[in-house]
């Protein structure tokens, strides 16, 4: 019993700390004054502020889009290829799947500098699409990975069983085969997503002159001079963060499927 | 699978990782053998020049630093994150559930933003120095801002969730009769977690280590904004030669050996532990 | 449709098989009349399943030909050819409940809702699975997935139902219960069975026909009296019934039985129209429980000395070991036995109760 309760304690600590940042940003993001040092009362006008900040909002939107590209992107790519390598066996296989696999075995500093110099090379335009490329090539690795553990706990019988009973290919690929990897696609790319709308590192290389997205802003802001409309950022990212989860495992809670993430 | 529609499946990821992932490695690895030039361009002549001047006791001291930091927090991130897995992967079914709702909510909410947090409660007019001021715990404000411990706050704050969420998968799945077993045949709780349960869940371990190491070699932006001008690390080092030094080589060169690095501590850690791929988090 | 010329609803001509280089199948021809029940028995890596892959055709043969009703379907996908498998792990979608598992063939086919309903009530009532509709196979026991799987390949009425070892995975009152279900549903369809396995008490039960496969070749095929009595070769006396092979040289042939000279004593064995050349070396199978042992030498019998015995299944067997280290095994019903462990006795048989067969070939 005494061990449990030690157990707990130390689950609420780390998670108290690790709270903590997010508690005060998100104080401060109701305080009446523009640094964050005292409290001057309470005050919605950096919610207001927020919302007239064009190129916040506009660095928002990018983020957003590129996430959602991004993981769809690396979804496709990921699945498909995860699907492919899992029933052949040849003997660059190895190879392939660790290549695949490097973007997320390389620091992001040197991605970004290898993507900028690359993409310099082949005179692509910075902007949308080397930001594309960039986010997806780092995204492939979770789907990949994800979809290729969860095939390997998929009886491969299953889908000859669809054949046997009169399914063509593809119509026993997504009567067995794509229902039962939904849920590792979907883990991926809801990682992917995370990850790309919170890189840093690799967009400041790729991003060009004119195209910002919000951790770049925020990281200029940091580096130059916070406007407490971050903090009400953060609170609405947060509030909407925890309805989507809310709202996701109520879902999964009903359909009763007890997959893992 | 019919060998037409198997081709076809793996074709995006063939052509897309040989081009977008082969391809600028293979590119730097070249450059970084080039010949730099006045201004942003660079001569194809083969030269060490920019393994030669990283000789310098300057570039040595970064990487050192660097290396230095990853250790640190790759290592307080295992000791902080393995017991936080190991205690939430013995929890009732509704605790896991609340506690990876919890962990995995600042997981989305922007790291910087976070990070900022950090700044407002460690600096000097900050949260933490007004509480411990007001609580008459000290007589003036703690430094703690801009400085190597705020830095390695900020990078084991930011990776702790893989670590967690790394070696919480594998807890999880970790078949908890081996340890009863153990204890059956006289092991103590202490010996029966060093023996089962430790080597059982070392593939989260690893993954958790991966996860955190290979990033902290190259997160400058954390020692950047919490470290201020103090802290120079590769990756702030690399960021620099790219742009306003226009020196692709030496960075192409300098992202090498960093490369180099990392990849030889992965894999001497694989061979020390036993584990083979990364499949522990998956 | 009409079967082949020769009344086969299935025929397999000369198919061959490699994987890796290594041949797995080297040149099968099989014959499998309609309404008949077959078994296909080895051991593992003898290449029984690959065969009945080949049938189903989610394995491509190397050579040879599959005609189904006489019409040849070895360039015919899975899905086009009229034969159903039930797999070695039931293969069961597991997102899908039982009734969707069973209807699935329908729902390709588009067969209306009506009929579908009528048909998968059918389908379960058959197998007694009547009720579990709503379940998913992650609900059921194994024994209860099984019979799912066995309604879901049969509702299509296929021409030929292929079974890989599907009773492997139950327990023994299980597989013995599911034995006699498995035959009796098969004598009420009238379906031809293709089973696979490599346990010989299941093959005898339920086959009209036995096909004994080793290292990619058909050793013998015949009703299961036929290769439990006459075995043609040593592998399938001991593989089937597992029948004591033993090894001599030929003295004479008399009135249809055949005299053989062995290190261990004299021995004979039933004649099988060959003739027998004096010298020439012979072997011989007889099985444990036709075996006799006393305690004082006879005319025709061989020495051995009795081994510790064990007792299994209701039968007491008993290893008696011959001078040059091989050993015959006696079985007897029941537990007593009337001579001791280190007792030399003398081991005799009819003449009728033994075979000759061919000396095993190397693969």
């Amino acid at each position: 019993m005494k061990k449990y309760s030690l157990s707990k304690c130390y689950l609420a600590l780390v998670l108290f700390i690790n709270y903590l940042p997010i508690a005060v940003v998100v104080l401060f993001s109701f305080n009446d004054a523009k640094l964050p040092v005292a409290w001057k009362g309470f005050s919605l006008r950096w919610y207001e502020a927020l919302a007239k900040d064009a190129a916040l909002m506009e660095a928002l939107r990018n983020s957003l889009i590129l996430g959602f590209v991004s993981a769809l992107a690396a979804a496709v790519i990921g699945t498909l290829g995860a699907l492919g390598m899992a029933r052949v066996h040849y003997r660059t296989k190895g190879m392939m799947e660790y290549l695949s696999t490097v973007p997320i075995m390389l620091p992001e500093i040197i991605l970004g500098m290898v993507f900028m110099a690359f993409f310099s090379l082949l005179r692509l335009p910075f902007g949308w699409t080397t930001l594309i490329i960039a986010h997806t090539s780092f995204c492939i690795p979770y789907v990949f990975l994800m979809v290729k553990a969860r095939l390997v706990g998929i009886d491969k019988s299953i889908e000859e069983a669809a054949r046997d009973l009169g399914a063509s290919p593809v119509r026993a690929f997504f009567d067995v085969t794509l229902p039962l990897i939904l849920p590792a696609v979907l883990s991926g790319c809801i990682l992917s997503f995370a990850m790309s709308f919170d890189d840093v590192v690799i967009s400041i290389f790729v991003n060009g002159p004119t195209l910002s997205t919000l951790p770049i802003k925020v990281y200029t802001q940091i580096r130059t001079g916070v406007t407490p409309e971050i903090n009400a950022l953060c609170t609405i990212i947060l509030i909407t963060v925890i309805l989507i989860q809310l709202a996701s495992s109520a879902l999964g809670r009903r359909s009763g499927t007890d997959d893992k993430r | 699978m019919k060998k037409d529609r198997w081709w076809l499946c793996i074709a995006p990821l063939y052509a897309f990782t040989l081009v977008f992932v082969l391809g600028p490695v293979l590119y730097m690895v070249t450059v970084s053998f080039a010949q730099n030039e006045a201004g942003t361009g660079f001569r194809w002549a083969f030269s060490l020049d920019n393994f030669a001047k990283m000789r310098d006791p300057v570039y040595i001291r970064c990487f050192r630093e660097s290396l230095r930091l990853a250790l640190a927090t790759t290592a307080l991130n295992a000791l902080i994150g393995y017991p936080f897995g190991y205690f939430m992967g013995r929890l009732s079914e509704r605790g896991k559930r609340i506690v990876t709702f919890l962990i995995m909510v600042p997981f989305w909410t922007s790291s910087l933003i976070r990070l900022y947090g950090w700044i407002i409660l460690l600096q000097a007019k900050g949260t933490l120095n007004t509480l411990l001021l007001r609580l008459g715990f000290i007589d003036e404000p703690l430094k703690i801002l801009y400085s190597y411990p705020a830095v390695l706050i900020g990078m084991v704050y930011a990776l702790l969730p893989f670590m967690i969420l790394a070696v919480y998968t594998s807890v999880e799945k970790m078949d908890w009769t081996l340890v009863e077993a153990a204890r059956d045949l006289g092991a103590s709780p202490a010996r029966a977690f060093l023996t089962i349960t430790l080597r059982m869940t070392l593939p989260g371990l690893m993954s958790g280590v991966i996860l955190t190491f290979v990033p902290s070699m190259g997160l400058f932006f954390i020692a950047d904004i919490l470290g201020g001008n103090k802290i120079v690390l590769v990756g702030s080092l690399i960021q620099d030669q790219m742009t306003r030094g226009g020196n692709q080589p030496f960075a192409a060169a300098l992202a090498l050996v960093l490369a180099a690095m990392t990849t030889l501590l992965l894999w001497l850690y694989r061979r020390l532990t036993g584990t083979s791929e990364l499949e522990g988090m998956f | 449709m009409e079967n082949s010329e020769s009344g086969m609803i299935l025929e397999l001509r000369n198919i061959t098989k490699e994987y890796d280089g290594v041949p797995v199948l080297r040149g099968i021809d099989l014959g499998v009349r309609e309404g008949e029940f077959v078994t296909l028995l080895g051991a593992s890596g003898c290449g029984k399943t690959t065969i009945l892959r080949i049938i189903a055709g989610l394995t491509e043969p190397d050579g040879g030909e599959i005609l189904l009703q006489g019409r040849s379907v070895v360039d015919d996908p899975p899905e086009k050819r009229d034969v159903n498998t039930v797999f070695q792990s039931y293969a069961l979608f597991p997102h899908m409940t039982v009734w969707q598992n069973v209807a699935y063939a329908l729902k390709i086919r588009g067969i209306d809702k009506r009929e579908t309903e009528l048909r998968v009530h059918d389908a379960l009532d058959m197998v007694q699975m009547t009720g579990s509709e709503k379940k998913t196979p992650a609900q059921l026991s194994g024994g209860q997935r099984q019979r799912v799987a066995i309604a879901r390949s049969l509702i299509n009425h296929p021409k030929v139902l292929l079974l890989d070892e599907p009773l492997g995975a139950l327990d023994l009152q299980l597989r013995r219960q599911m034995q006699y279900e498995l035959k009796k549903l098969q004598q009420q369809l009238g379906t031809t069975f293709i089973y696979v396995t490599h346990d010989q008490e299941e093959a005898i039960n339920m086959s009209d026909r036995i096909v004994v496969l080793r290292g990619g070749r058909i050793e013998q095929q015949g009703a299961p009296n036929d290769i439990y009595d006459r075995p043609l070769t040593s592998y399938v006396a001991k593989f089937v019934g597992s029948a004591n092979v033993l090894h001599g040289t030929a003295v004479r042939e008399q009135d249809g039985v055949v005299l053989l000279r062995s290190p261990y004593g004299t021995m004979h064995a039933a004649g099988n129209g060959r003739p027998v050349a004096p010298g020439e070396a012979l072997t011989l199978a007889v099985r444990g429980e036709n075996v006799g042992i006393s305690q004082e030498p006879l005319d025709v019998c061989i020495q051995g000395v009795v081994d510790a015995n064990s007792f299994a299944g209701g039968m007491l067997r008993i290893p008696v070991r011959l001078p040059d280290g091989n050993e015959v095994i006696i079985t007897r019903q029941g537990i007593h036995f009337d001579a001791a462990p280190g007792e030399t006795v003398y081991l005799h048989w009819r003449a009728d109760a033994a075979v000759l067969v061919d000396r095993e070939a190397a693969l």
